[in-house]
């Protein structure tokens, strides 16, 4: 597969992740653009990868935990705040109405990090829970646990600030 | 198809839709893509790959070479009864003939000649050696 297959094939749903999981558009295209280098450098033979999709946002979920730790490294941003996932920006996602919006990316931002991030690659990238698991390097039990206790998360988020 | 755990939170969560993204992205990332082929096209796995075989071949190369060496050795001790040793005949072999096809030789002869209890000259021995090649040869 060459880069503009991958791009065409799964381009848009990695950027979609990365501004979801970052809250930063900018620093969604940055780190899009360091995972395809590092997808043309490997000249990997496709025909060996059985999911390639989990294959590639695996490749992309490595590049994200690289650049965050770069960032809490980093003097001149880890004085901001320690956690650059701690916010998700509204601007990122499209609604029915402003207030729906608002409300979904603060109830997001209210989950802790690993259940935000199952609830995110099952719900806006349709993957599976053998997938997820695949991904973050969990099994599927465990992603499946994650995902239930973030959606009860949600729910009681929801309740109180509906 | 599977159950959904919570349809309602699930359904608001797919009511509201990532953005997609900008124009000129794909552009920029695989324009991205390709320079980064261009400056560094030698830290591909596959290179990688072949380099790590060419070190393997060589030192199986090494050794099996080192080993057969060792086998000539055993053999060629065990056709001369002894260590192959610098020659002790004098006189104008060693200007004549090989050194390394001298030392072989002589050593061989050194052995036919200490056999028999006498020490001969270079001369001597080599004809000796051909009368016993000719006489195998003619089977006598």
């Amino acid at each position: 597969m060459t880069p503009e297959e991958i791009y065409d094939r799964y381009g848009e749903r990695m950027y979609q992740y990365l501004a979801l999981r970052l809250g930063s558009p900018q620093d969604a295209e940055d780190i899009l653009q360091e995972t395809f280098c590092r997808l043309a450098r490997y000249s990997l033979r496709w025909r060996f990868v059985r999911h390639p999709r989990a294959f590639v946002f695996r490749i992309l979920r490595n590049e994200f935990c690289r650049h965050l730790r770069r960032r809490l490294h980093d003097p001149k941003t880890a004085g901001i705040h320690r956690d650059p996932e701690f916010l998700i920006d509204p601007a990122v996602f499209d609604g029915p109405d402003e207030r729906t919006v608002r409300r979904v990316s603060r109830a997001l931002a209210g989950l802790p990090k690993d259940q935000r991030e199952v609830v995110i690659l099952k719900i806006y990238q349709g993957f599976t829970f053998k997938e997820i698991g695949g991904i973050c390097g969990l099994s599927a039990n465990t992603a499946a646990s994650r995902y239930r206790y973030g959606i009860a998360k949600l729910r009681e988020f929801m309740e109180v600030e509906p | 198809m599977k159950k959904s755990m919570d349809p309602e939170t699930e359904k608001l969560l797919e009511s509201v839709t990532p953005k997609p993204a900008p124009a000129g992205l794909r552009e920029k990332v695989l324009a991205a893509a390709s320079r980064s082929i261009r400056q560094e096209p030698a830290a591909t796995p596959l290179l990688r790959t072949c380099l790590a075989g060419c070190a393997v071949i060589l030192i199986i190369v090494s050794l099996a070479d080192a080993l057969a060496a060792k086998h000539e050795s055993i053999r060629l001790m065990a056709v001369l009864g002894t260590q192959i040793s610098g020659p002790e005949i004098s006189g104008p072999a060693e200007e004549i003939v090989d050194p390394l096809l001298d030392q072989l030789r002589a050593g061989r002869l050194i052995i036919l000649a200490d056999g028999k209890g006498e020490r001969r000259t270079h001369r001597d021995l080599r004809e000796w050696e051909k009368q016993f090649f000719l006489e195998e040869f003619n089977g006598n």
